[in-house]
């Protein structure tokens, strides 16, 4: 099947979800990009750590919209700097690259 | 208490996957004490009502009573009852805390919430706290016996006032020098709270599975799809590299195997505990600060003065008034056997002298009425009554007055009354009056006076130098208050006046390092509930304390203008490695080299051989 479609038909399903589990499903993923990004970045001796700030922690069963939305802020910004390094270290400069 | 409606349920507390197991409570077996309690000391003014604190120390079972809080007609705002020492609690629910169950909650009853064991530890402290506080600290007195000085925070209020000295005795009732919060108010913290304990049921997986997970992948086993798998053959074979291998998921189902194959959950769990562990015993930060203070010393300002004091006698003349008066006409005195009478009162002045003494058998010694009284002046009777009831002195001193003669200059003779009767003289009947001059007064004169100011003054005592040397004069009462003007104190036989003294608060502020503070900061069970992946993939790096810590950071950051917000971003970015990468203009090549150890299907089965160790860069040299 096309991967269109699954894709589709997988985000169909995600949003019969309740509001709590679609937040729960996703930062789950959130987690398991950055826990793999992460395990990559060692295996390419990448040694600058993971950001993290303290508001991952107040995400939670019943937290508020405020705290959702603090909680994939910072996993969001902690995904794109782990892709960042992990980039800059696949990368070879070139002309006008970095 | 203000319940949550939703989590008390006719008048039970309950819990969605919880069972309610008992209130808080904590070890209150606490040794050391102190005991306030309104006691109004000494006189008080018509209308008026005295607030004194009587103040008892109790070292395990030993009570004892030291000095009052002086407080006078000031009501203090600490309730009465029982204060303990307030690192004591913080150590009794720091024990209660680290000995809950990992399935056991605090809850707190009017929220319906949980509520984490550092958090619960530093509320409970804080709604204490605010209640007021004691605080014993090194006396500043010097008393020559043990004491402590007493200060008191009173309630709502930030900054404590010390109210005196608490004198210890003999036998000594030291508690810990300290703060002492109270008893009764830890209790009512406590009732906030309640233990409940997860209900048994099936626990869910720490790590949340992939929502569509391979088919056939072990779930132990920790994989992932690789972007890019390495070729057969060395990074310089470019034909080879080109394009890269991609494992088929149909059939065979390879995947990469990373070097560390699977992910042991139990593995983690031990993690977590030991995190959890560790932030318990880490919970408090022990952190110096910079802290300003303010310092108070006292200026004391006295004039002091060196007094003689003589007595002062009244005269010869005011010593006969005061016995003249002794005698109204028509009392009876009593008469020793050889005292003279005559028959006129004038004898010896040339009045007709018929005499004979007292004693013999016509006029025997005994009781005889003061029948009257003669005034003779320059030997010639002036005046006499006979009238019952006259007071002799007031007579004489009437006389005298109307005569412009002095007592002195005057005879008095009284007439004892009797069958046969005669004049006898007024010292010859037995008075109860000291016929001589008596002290009725005292004469100061200031010797030499003494001024001066004692900078930071300290103690209940000033020195002053005389011709004969230092001397310690005691400027305070008993109550650590300072002597009123006037007020005389004896010093080795000689008598000091205080003139004034005038003590001055002096306030000095100054920037400190206090050293050491502790603040609880951090979460423990929902780290370990909530984030289980998370935390065991960083915990190894060593960055869970850090973003955990970084809370005080953050708070000064706080903002509201979104201008504010772009330029922190901006700053962020500059140190972005994703920024980086992505800017506009920049141009990345990727060359992957991710080290593979082995290329086997899940089953286990090596299909494929791991290339040497090296970079790999795809010879199109694809870009991003």
């Amino acid at each position: 099947m096309d991967k269109q479609v699954l894709f589709d038909r997988y985000i169909n399903a995600y949003k019969k979800l309740s509001l709590d589990k679609k937040r729960e499903y996703l930062i789950e993923e959130y987690k398991r990009t950055l826990a793999y990004l992460e395990k990559l970045k060692k295996d390419l001796d990448i040694h600058e750590g993971m950001l993290l700030n303290r508001e991952i922690i107040d995400f939670g069963q019943g937290c508020s919209d405020d705290d959702f939305v603090e909680a994939s802020y910072v996993y969001l910004k902690s995904l794109q700097e782990s892709l960042g390094l992990f980039l800059e270290k696949l990368s070879v400069a070139n002309e006008g690259g970095i | 208490m203000d319940y949550n409606d939703d989590f008390v349920e006719n008048g039970e507390v309950q819990r969605e996957g919880y069972k309610y197991v008992g209130p808080v409570t904590v070890d209150s077996s606490f040794e050391k004490k102190v005991s306030i309690s309104e006691a109004p000391i000494g006189k008080t003014a018509p209308g008026k009502e005295r607030h004194d604190l009587r103040v008892d120390l109790t070292d395990g079972s030993t009570t004892r009573r030291t000095s009052s809080v002086l407080t006078g007609y000031t009501k203090i705002a600490l309730a009465d009852g029982t204060y303990i020492l307030d690192s004591e609690v913080a150590s009794a629910l720091s024990d209660y805390v680290s000995g809950l169950t990992e399935e056991q909650e605090i809850v707190c009853v009017r929220t319906g919430k949980m509520v984490s064991p550092p958090t619960f530890v530093e509320q409970v402290l804080e709604v204490t706290r605010k209640a007021g506080e004691i605080i014993l600290t090194p006396t500043t007195a010097k008393v020559g016996i043990e004491a402590q000085d007493i200060s008191i925070r009173e309630e709502e209020k930030k900054e404590a006032e010390k109210r005196g000295v608490l004198f210890l005795g003999k036998k000594g009732a030291r508690l810990p020098d300290g703060s002492y919060i109270s008893l009764e108010e830890l209790q009512v913290a406590l009732r906030n709270y309640v233990l409940m304990e997860k209900e048994k049921e099936e626990i869910p997986p720490i790590i949340v599975p992939p929502v569509t997970p391979p088919k056939g992948k072990p779930e132990d086993e920790q994989t992932f799809d690789p972007p890019v798998t390495p070729p057969k053959g060395s990074s310089d074979d470019e034909e080879k590299l080109d394009p890269p291998v991609v494992p088929e998921k149909k059939g065979e189902d390879l995947v990469v195997v990373a070097r560390k194959k699977t992910v042991d959950v139990k593995a983690i769990i031990a993690l977590l505990f030991l995190a959890a562990t560790m932030l318990l015993g880490l919970g408090r930060v022990t952190e110096a600060q910079l802290e300003r203070i303010q310092s108070e010393s006292t200026n004391l300002g006295y004039s002091v003065a060196h007094q003689l004091t003589e007595d002062e006698f009244e005269t010869l003349g005011e010593a006969q008034q005061r016995v003249l008066s002794e005698v109204d006409l028509g009392e009876s005195f009593p008469v020793d056997e050889g005292v003279q009478f005559h028959e006129s009162s004038d004898y010896d002045s040339g009045g007709r002298n018929n005499t004979g003494t007292f004693g013999q058998e016509s006029r025997p010694a005994g009781e005889y009425n003061v029948e009257g009284v003669s005034i003779i002046i320059d030997g010639q009777i002036y005046t006499y009554t006979f009238e019952d009831g006259v007071n002799v002195g007031d007579y004489v001193s009437q006389i005298c007055e109307e005569k412009g003669v002095s007592i002195e200059d005057v005879t008095v003779r009284v007439h004892l009354g009797g069958p046969t009767s005669g004049w006898v003289d007024f010292d010859d009947l037995e008075l109860t009056e000291d016929k001589t001059p008596q002290v009725v007064g005292h004469h100061i004169t200031v010797d030499s006076s003494y001024k001066g100011t004692v900078e930071d003054f300290q103690g209940d005592t000033i020195t002053i130098t005389t011709s004969n040397g230092d001397v310690v004069i005691p400027v305070k009462d008993e109550d650590g208050h300072f002597l009123a003007p006037g007020s005389v104190v004896t010093v080795d036989g000689e008598e000091y006046r205080i003139g004034s003294l005038s003590p001055e608060t002096i306030v000095t502020e100054s920037e400190v390092v206090t050293g050491e503070k502790t603040k609880i900061t951090y979460d423990v069970h929902r780290i370990a509930d909530e984030h289980a992946l998370l935390a065991a993939a960083i915990a190894a790096t060593g960055l869970l304390g850090t973003a955990l810590l970084s809370k005080k950071e953050e708070e000064d950051l706080e903002f509201e203008s979104e201008e504010e917000f772009e330029k922190y971003r901006e700053e962020f970015e500059k140190q972005s490695a994703f920024h980086r990468v992505t800017s506009e203009g920049k141009t990345i090549v990727v060359k992957p080299f991710v080290k593979v150890e082995s290329l086997e299907r899940v089953d286990g089965e090596v299909v494929d051989s791991v290339p040497e160790q090296g970079d790999y860069t795809p010879s199109d040299g694809r870009s991003m």
